[in-house]
């Protein structure tokens, strides 16, 4: 709302004498306070004075604001104003409301007794203590005191909550009062003792330590509460004894779980890792038959990294339970200390397999060489479960030493071994085994040739090109051939000129045997360019009929149209019938294709829908007529529809046609979207139908 | 890489003394779930707290999980709770989960449950959240999780206190394509990173509302106890709409558009430039409705931006985040198959990263999932109350400067604004009585 607008809506209220929903000015429903009826004329209401006053008043600061909600800030000026609202007798509950708002922001000493007056108000008692609360005023704290004595009900335990808010050293008496008041209700006690505990003085600790003896069990978890804010209060600045003294108090409780366990971390931590203190409870309680306990010296373990903790933890390892053991294997891995290497390789090599993998997937965790030898031998080990967990961790270790024991692992003379350093050196990302994995794909071990020739494809690049060919050119058996052929094309296509490699490539293709030759043109295929396709062309008389095959299934996946003239004569001519398919398909696909104009897709298309025989194909040009804007596609793709086996590709075809065309010929889209409606019933496609029809009917 | 189950039993988990009077009922395992594969003694003891649209998303998460039980909920509008329960014993096959009106009798009387899903609603998940964690439970809280930054002070030191687990739900910090980037950043891959931009919500404004909806009837308590819903916010009288998600959008109950997304996405900023453990440091005003283009900064040097992005420059999703640095950029959002890179080669190494990350975190890439690891192994988890409260802060804080319309310097040692009052009025609001954090 503008500034003008403001002012125009404060004369319409002053005028009516309501307010308009305007923020701090939202009226109260069906409020009519401060409206008085005048007998002498019906049905009208006449307003007071005062509050004329407070209308004027509460119009004139919201005319004083930009921005009308509350939590911008009101100028310092207007404290008068507010406090004038809260101490009318005509201002509503909501002015009222929204005056406390305003002096939560910006009200000082001179507000504390108007906002002190409410403190007993059930209806306001709240809002005033939200403006008291921030005032850094102990004129404050003093109100609250004193209101203490004077408030009952609900706004007696706000007060107090207030005063534990603010920390008010000089309320544990006034609180102890309370407390030892048997009228007290239970609710003013319980937040008396939450009040004592925030304001954490020894005087409070004392308190609440004594109200241990007396407290009923129904309030005791707010003893707890006060006495840990008490201990921690103490631990902050210092006093340790204090702290500790609480914590053992705590401890000594048959109190709850959260407690005690709680307890228990507060005294380990506020004792320090001294051997006498801290650590000693530790070590205790890490031999714990209570669970509870025991987790909580492990979990407090997590927020102490010295290594004499490490020690303890590992030394307790020896002597637990499975269940515990792997806890504490837990704990030591979040922990991050390398000194816990050896206990958890023992603990790797031996005993129940869940202990066993918990110490295996802690080491990464840890994350240091160390842990390298005990991963590498149980990858033998004959447990598959744990040698997978150790494959995974080791592939994990961030460290030279991993992956020197990786390439050790590659230099194996054992297959295995070496099949699963591969695994690790794709894994761990090992680009400079690139020269390494090219010498073991020229080597004698054909399980493991193939799996080297992948990674040399995922690491490498283009620099790996001429030695994978030349290893190519080697190779007789398919599956050396087709992991060359694989890694080959993935190098060529990390450059920005694939098709640059074209002539490297066919120099090579005399003198290949028909395998090779094949894997070749598979290469040629995935990189494009002109030169590629003239080659493919070449091989599709070549004397071998495999290289032919494999010429024509390349053809039949090119990415660009320059092979449509070649892909449209094998559609029409060949004699064999896959071969005609393929074509086919290869061409329709190609319509597909950005770079054409849309005439050349629709003669495309045409020329295609003259050959089509099968539905798999109607179906495959459905779905290039889709990309094409024009009235032709949309009624070819329309003379579909009322078949079954094609209904719900010439649906789709249609719509997405039509989208694109609807604003330049929205009467044959009109027709033909009242068509596929009836159709289809498809949700997307209809949604996307009506959509349209909607547009075009506009 | 999946968490192993381990065998450690059911009493493990049982956090009672002999004080306490219930006894939890062991069922056999055919009787749970769908597969049994997870003996009866390793169930985490699961019940909800204002489980609502939100709440039941994240229900449908948990209840597939073989470790969980779900036994109960507790709800101010009987409806939803009574949906949950629907929800709850259609999964089971049968009619055993309970409904509760009144949380204080919940935690009270609960005490077989090990952990809450708490989604009450932004006004009330901090304090329930300390009432939960008081009363022995781990928390699972939705965002944003505090509304002052004295909530979220609370919500650490109770945790704390009492050595609680607590997630809040930050989801995408357990997420492949979030980690890719936050990895990518921590490991230098970016160069030296000197801006991040961080996603808030374009819809609502910084500046929030105080007006009161029109008074309907209040309905019979039993539907819905208005009183109770309100819980520490301040009174006005009862309109159906708020409890309907009208609710966003007030002062009183909402922690405006920065922090509708800026929960999300401030978190998985700092959690990324290291900077989980503190707050931005400056905030620099902008003369709009939302806070787009506020420039904060941390005491690291690095710039986090608050981007609406109508027109989509940065981003192509919800709740992203982009990192700029010397050697490059990524940036991600709800819906990208992978991240955006300024350079393709980025991506050759995303699934190494995103498994070391697993491997030497041993976090799941599942949220709740972690949340439940850690409920068995008492770690923290990714999204603790530490990397909750920080990030939220930076939220309020980032809300204030617009409030204030100044910019802003803020001391994250002492948890204050440097030598102005007038800010640090804003850390905290009274609790209407009875309630205190």
């Amino acid at each position: 709302m503008t500034r003008r607008q403001t002012g125009s809506a404060v004369v319409r209220c002053v005028s009516r004498g309501l307010y308009n929903n305007v923020g701090w000015g939202s009226p109260h429903h069906n409020s009519t306070d401060g409206l008085k009826a005048d007998p002498t004329k019906k049905g009208n209401l006449t307003m007071s004075k005062s509050r004329i006053q407070i209308i004027m008043i509460v119009a004139l600061i919201l005319a004083g604001t930009v921005r009308l909600s509350a939590q911008t800030v009101p100028p310092k000026s207007d404290e008068d104003k507010l406090i004038a609202v809260i101490q009318s007798n005509d201002a509503t509950h909501k002015e009222k409301v929204d005056a406390c708002r305003g002096l939560a922001l910006i009200g000082t000493k001179k507000a504390v007794a108007p906002l002190a007056a409410l403190l007993g108000d059930e209806k306001l008692s709240h809002m005033a203590r939200y403006a008291l609360e921030p005032i850094k005023d102990p004129a404050v704290d003093e109100a609250l005191r004193e209101a203490l004595g004077k408030v009952k009900g609900k706004p007696l335990v706000g007060v107090i909550g207030s005063i534990g808010v603010r920390r008010d050293a000089q309320a544990v008496q006034p609180l102890l009062s309370i407390l030892m008041n048997n009228q007290a209700p239970p609710e003013a006690m319980g937040m008396a003792v939450r009040a004592l505990g925030q304001i954490g003085t020894t005087e409070a600790a004392q308190v609440l330590k004594t109200s241990l003896d007396h407290a009923p069990a129904e309030g005791m978890p707010d003893v707890y509460e006060g006495l840990f804010r008490c201990a921690e209060r103490f631990a902050a600045e210092g006093n340790r004894s204090a702290a500790i003294d609480i914590y053992d108090t705590l401890l000594a409780q048959n109190a709850s779980h959260q407690v005690r366990g709680g307890a228990l971390r507060g005294a380990i931590l506020t004792h320090g890792k001294s051997a006498k203190g801290g650590l000693a409870l530790l070590k205790k309680h890490l031999q714990n038959d209570d669970y509870i306990m025991f987790s909580a010296a492990c979990q407090t373990a997590l927020e102490m990294p010295d290594t004499e903790v490490t020690q303890a933890l590992t030394t307790a390892l020896n002597n637990l339970p499975a269940d515990n053991k792997i806890l504490v294997i837990w704990t030591l891995g979040k922990r991050g200390d390398p000194a816990a290497i050896p206990a958890l390789s023992a603990a790797a090599n031996d005993g129940e397999k869940s202990v066993r993998i918990a110490a295996i997937e802690a080491m990464p965790q840890i994350g240091h060489a160390s842990a390298v030898p005990v991963l590498t031998d149980l990858l033998g080990d004959k447990d598959s479960e744990i040698s997978q967990a150790a494959q995974q961790a080791l592939a994990a270790i961030p460290s030279e030493a991993a992956d020197a024991a990786v390439m050790a692992m590659l230099n194996n003379t054992q297959t295995e071994p070496r099949l699963t350093a591969l695994e690790l050196i794709g894994r761990r990302r090992m680009y400079d085994s690139v020269p390494a994995l090219l010498k073991v794909a020229a080597g004698p071990d054909a399980k493991v040739r193939p799996a080297a020739l992948k990674r040399v494809g995922e690491l490498g690049g283009p620099g790996e090109f001429p030695e994978l060919l030349d290893l190519l050119m080697q190779y007789e058996s398919r599956q050396d051939l087709d992991a060359a052929e694989q890694a080959l094309s993935a190098v060529c296509t990390k450059t920005d000129n694939p098709a640059s490699y074209s002539s490297r490539l066919t120099s090579r293709m005399s003198d290949a045997t028909p395998a090779q030759k094949s894997a070749l043109l598979r290469v040629l295929g995935v990189i494009g360019g002109a030169k590629a396709l003239e080659a493919v062309r070449d091989a599709m008389d070549d004397s071998n009929a495999q290289v032919r095959d494999t010429a024509v299934r390349v053809l039949c996946s090119w990415k660009t149209s320059d092979a449509a003239p070649n892909l449209l004569a094998l559609a029409k001519n060949s004699s064999d019938s896959a071969r005609k398919t393929a074509a086919l398909r290869g061409y329709i696909n190609l319509i597909r294709n950005d770079e054409l104009s849309t005439e050349k897709k629709l003669e495309m298309s045409r020329q295609a829908a003259a050959l089509i025989e099968r539905n798999e194909e109607k179906k495959l040009l459905l779905g290039a007529l889709s990309t094409i804007p024009s009235k032709e596609a949309l009624s070819m793709a329309m003379a579909h529809l009322d078949e079954p086996a094609t209904r719900d590709e010439a649906s789709f075809a249609a719509v997405a046609i039509s989208e694109k065309i609807v604003e330049q010929n929205p009467k044959q889209v009109a027709d033909a979207l009242q068509k596929v409606l009836k159709a289809t019933d498809n949700r997307n496609v209809r949604r996307r139908a009506r959509q349209t029809l909607d547009k075009a009917r506009r | 890489m999946q968490k192993k189950q381990t065998n450690l039993s059911r009493r493990a988990f049982l956090k009672r003394t002999a004080a306490l009077a219930a006894v939890p009922c062991i069922v056999p395992s055919s009787v749970f779930g769908r597969n049994g594969a997870v003996p009866p003694s390793e169930r985490i003891i699961l019940g909800g707290l204002g489980v609502g649209n939100r709440g039941s998303h994240d229900l449908r998460w948990m209840l597939p999980e073989p470790d969980v039980h779900f036994v109960a909920t507790c709800d101010v509008q009987k409806s939803r709770a009574e949906r949950v329960k629907q929800i709850v014993d259609t999964r089971y096959g049968n009619k055993d989960c309970r409904i509760y009106h009144d949380t204080r009798e919940f935690l009270a009387e609960r005490t077989d449950i090990d952990a809450l899903l708490v989604t009450t609603g932004d006004r009330w998940h901090a304090l329930a959240s300390i009432m939960a964690m008081r009363a022995g439970k781990d928390v699972y809280s939705e965002k944003p999780s505090s509304m002052t930054i004295a909530e979220g002070q609370a919500v650490v030191d109770t945790a704390k206190r009492y050595r609680r687990i607590y997630q809040t739900g930050t989801q995408r910090l357990s997420e492949g394509n979030f980690t890719y980037c936050n990895e990518m950043l921590r490991l230098g891959r970016l160069g030296e990173v000197h801006t991040v931009r961080a996603h808030i919500a374009p819809w609502d404004a910084a500046e929030m509302r105080h007006d009161w909806l029109e008074a309907e009837p209040l309905p019979p308590e039993q539907e819905v106890d208005w009183d109770a819903w309100l819980g520490p916010c301040p009174w006005r009288p009862y309109n159906s709409a708020y409890t309907r998600g009208g609710w966003r959008g007030f002062y009183d109950f909402h922690t405006s558009c920065i922090g509708e997304w800026g929960a999300h996405t401030f978190a998985q900023c700092q959690v990324g430039m290291g900077a989980a453990d503190t707050s931005a440091i400056e905030y620099n005003y902008v003369n709009n409705e939302s806070g787009d283009g506020m420039v904060t900064k941390f005491a690291n040097g690095i710039k986090m931006v608050l981007e609406r992005d109508m027109d989509n420059k940065y981003f192509h999703g919800s709740c992203a985040i982009r990192y700029e640095g010397t050697k490059g950029w990524v940036s991600v959002g709800d819906g990208y198959s992978k991240p955006d890179v300024s350079d393709p080669a980025m991506l050759d190494d995303f699934r190494k990263l995103v498994y070391d990350y697993q491997a030497r975190t041993g976090r799941a890439m599942s949220h709740v999932r972690n949340f439940l690891d850690c409920v068995k192994s008492r770690r923290q988890t990714v999204a603790n109350p530490v990397v909750m409260h920080r990030s939220m802060t930076t939220v309020h804080a980032a809300n204030i400067c617009m409030w204030l319309k100044r910019d802003l310097r803020f001391d994250p040692e002492k948890e204050e604004f440097v030598n102005d009052p007038q800010a640090n009025r804003f850390r905290s609001r009274a609790m209407r009585e009875p309630w205190i954090i």
